[in-house]
């Protein structure tokens, strides 16, 4: 049975322009780029090309991109980076974070809640939408840092970044947005005038393990390892080549293709959409109509558990995932779902379908009728039962 | 056993099961454990298509050492099913193992019974909420761990002893109804701890060295009093009284004490002195001698099974030897069970379980003791 992958918001398959360029970096550019010789000038311009590349795609300047593990990594530094230049020039620097922002933000932003900063959490409505008003009314002046994601990776809503980034700079607080889900495949976050954007190269046809912090020229931030002597002195470690030359060449495929990609996602999306209508009963749309990203939809099945219904279209050859694994694989329900005012049994019964521009029509279409016959089967069962 | 007798065992016995069940899909639930994980290699061996899935039953569980219940656990449950071919996935099951184990276990002490959780597990999780969704994924079998085997007998299918008696745990699966047992396999009937402990090192399965599983897995080896008393502020200390009314002491709380325990009892008595019985409503606590802790009669409810004219070997609690008994049916589900010679302790809230030979015919759960 051909496998149908609708887990793209999770990690997309690697290009073969990628995996080109990849291999090519591991025969070529092995040296060490902070190495004089000719090996080490080598990787160097490699990874400048890569830079140069994933800058592109940002529409940014490349000496503003540092290099990263992955979006994680990003979104702590920024956070981190931001607390430790500023904090000893306000007396109670405050942070605010959106409720349902990427794990990796909310989890560091608990710690220093827990160390006694003034943290803030803005909450979204049911679409998951952040409302200018909500953050002007946390806003203060001892504000360091806004945090807030430009795309949601469970929803797929799209926030107004533009007014909440400006609202942010009136009272001269930096603004972070976590760009991963974006990337690509929305507008470049860089346009709305962000100070700090986190982006990944797994989300968009690259490989895992390279991420990128966007630091806009001359905002006071902090390296993110000490006395770092890699990446302008803002971090150490000598550099994962083949990973960042992967990165560098996946922005450069969806910078080359990236209307032609966006048009297609839109497609495939109305596809899912339309066929879904036709063919499934009982579901509803947590994901909102309007101002969401056309690689995510999730929706909810009302009285089937999501843990189930994934292992069920697992079986049939179709990939999908929901709510939060926690270490040891469990599902628990998602704090975006129960931020967004779903009941934790709503919330169980929700899953996510993200999608990625090699997908074909036919393939989301053969996908749907798999996934209604799962879902109608389970429901008939469910009814017997009881 | 030598060696290689043992992997010729397994070899025989994956040909049987391949004979009987290739081709087939199966939920194999998996613990983490060395059992669980020969099940699971067994099948997988024999040509099923084996999922394994592992149970998430608390939360926050990081600390404990092992168990069910342990991150660590599932994270070697999909280790094995990586190394057996298989697929694996973790269904959380917090808040049914809530409502349907850990609530039935602590308001069954509440009320001065002995409940025995594990039965309850199998009834509600393995063959309630694993069953469901068995059906629901149109998978042909669920199998288990359990020491155990599933015979045959005119076309009707029953649950036996393992031939290992020292293992078997067939005590705790009668609740499984008629109608579950025929898609149900147990691999590891046929075989001994220590010929598992072999297979499993032999395939270097990652569990061959997981220790021993707990006696109640959510209490992760510490004891039921103290996970009780963390639960219930109103454990009244009350009085200890003879079999003839007579106060001869003060207990530390009605939940400590259990039918035919001798702790806790203080001293100074001619006679060995046990619990021959608590009450609820009184908060008292009665103890005799061991004479008095044996009874000739129970009753039993929520009965499963047939129950036959001979007479059959009834077990009152796991790893018992068992005593011959006559057992006669009662309305609404119940059996009354009169014993050849009287019994030791049989516990409210814990199971009687009759067998013929190695075949389990009936169980249901104590309710009444009778001298």
């Amino acid at each position: 049975m051909n496998r149908i992958y609708l887990d793209h918001a999770a990690t997309t398959p690697l290009h073969s322009s990628v995996i080109e360029a990849i291999n090519r970096s591991i025969r070529e550019a092995w040296g060490n780029p902070s190495s004089l010789h000719f090996e080490g000038r080598t990787a160097r311009k490699y990874r400048e090309q890569a830079r140069e590349q994933v800058a592109a795609l940002l529409q940014c300047s490349p000496e503003e991109i540092y290099f990263t593990s992955s979006g994680s990594e990003s979104d702590q530094w920024a956070i981190q980076g931001t607390i430790s230049i500023v904090q000893k020039e306000k007396k109670q620097p405050r942070i605010i974070v959106g409720e349902i922002e990427h794990s990796a933000v909310r989890n560091i932003c608990k710690k220093f809640q827990s160390w006694g900063f003034d943290v803030q959490w803005l909450k979204p409505d049911k679409w998951g939408r952040y409302q200018v008003d909500g953050l002007a009314q946390l806003l203060n002046s001892d504000t360091i840092l806004v945090s807030l994601m430009y795309c949601n990776n469970e929803i797929g809503t799209i926030q107004e970044i533009e007014k909440l980034c400006e609202l942010s700079h009136r009272v001269g607080a930096l603004f972070h947005t976590d760009a991963v889900q974006a990337l690509g495949k929305l507008p470049s976050p860089i346009l709305y005038k962000p100070d700090l954007v986190s982006i990944s190269a797994h989300k968009i046809n690259g490989p895992k393990g390279v991420g990128a912090l966007y630091i806009r020229s001359g905002i006071k931030f902090s390296p993110w390892i000490a006395e770092a002597s890699q990446e302008k002195g803002m971090h150490a470690g000598t550099e994962a080549m083949p990973a960042i030359v992967g990165f560098g060449a996946a922005c450069e495929l969806w910078n080359t293709h990236q209307n032609e990609f966006q048009n297609h996602l839109r497609n495939i999306k109305s596809v899912f959409l339309k066929e879904l209508q036709k063919n499934c009963e009982d579901y509803e749309i947590i994901s909102p109509n309007e101002n969401c990203s056309d690689t995510i939809v999730n929706i909810r099945f009302p009285e089937l558990e999501a843990e189930a219904l994934l292992l069920g279209f697992d079986l049939a050859g179709v990939a999908a995932s929901a709510g939060s694994a926690c270490a040891s694989g469990a599902l628990k329900p998602s704090p975006v779902l129960l931020s967004i005012g779903l009941s934790e049994k709503e919330a169980n019964e929700c899953i996510r379908f993200s999608f990625g521009p090699f997908l074909t029509e036919e393939e989301i279409i053969q996908a749907v009728q798999r996934i209604t016959q799962i879902v109608n089967k389970q429901r008939k069962i469910q009814k017997g039962i009881g | 056993m030598n060696f290689d007798a043992i992997l010729r065992k397994k070899e025989k016995y994956v040909l049987h099961l391949r004979n009987q069940y290739k081709g087939a899909s199966v939920l194999v639930a998996m613990s983490g454990g060395v059992d669980s994980s020969v099940a699971a290699f067994l099948l997988a061996e024999a040509g099923l298509k084996v999922i394994g899935v592992h149970f998430r039953l608390i939360e926050n569980s990081l600390n404990q050492s092992k168990g069910c219940c342990h991150t660590g656990s599932a994270i070697d449950v999909q280790r094995v099913c990586d190394r057996i071919g298989a697929s694996s996935y973790v269904w959380n099951l917090t808040n049914q193992f809530q409502s349907k184990v850990i609530e039935y276990f602590e308001n069954s002490y509440f009320h001065g019974e002995t409940p025995n959780p594990c039965i309850e597990c199998n009834r509600e999780l393995k063959w309630g909420e694993m069953w469901k969704r068995k059906l629901s994924l149109g998978i042909d079998f669920i199998a288990t761990g359990h020491y155990a085997r599933m015979i045959q007998i005119y076309g009707k299918k029953w649950i036996a002893r393992a031939t290992d008696y020292n293992k078997d745990q067939s005590y705790a699966l009668w609740v499984i109804p008629e109608e579950k047992r025929d898609t149900t396999i147990f691999p590891l009937g046929i075989f001994r701890k220590s010929e598992i402990r072999t297979i499993a090192n032999f395939y270097h399965l990652p569990t061959a060295h997981t220790p021993e599983s707990q006696d109640i897995c959510f209490l992760a080896g510490s004891d039921y009093r103290t996970w009780l008393a963390q639960r219930k502020q109103s454990n009244q200390s009350g009085w200890i009284r003879d079999s003839s009314g007579r106060i001869v002491g003060q207990h530390s709380g009605i939940f400590n004490y259990t039918i035919g325990q001798r702790k806790g009892l203080g001293g100074g008595f001619s006679e060995p002195q046990y619990v021959i019985e608590t009450r609820l409503e009184t908060s008292e606590v009665i103890i005799g001698d061991l004479e008095q802790l044996y009874f000739k009669e129970i009753v039993i409810r929520d009965v499963i099974g047939i129950i036959p004219k001979q007479p059959v070997l009834v077990q009152v609690r796991y790893k018992d030897k068992g005593v011959l008994a006559n057992a006669i049916p009662l309305e609404n589900n119940g059996a009354k069970v009169i014993f050849f010679e009287p019994v030791r302790a049989p516990a409210i809230g814990q199971s009687a379980v009759g067998y013929i030979g190695d075949r389990l015919v009936f169980g249901g759960i104590i309710h009444q003791i009778d001298k």
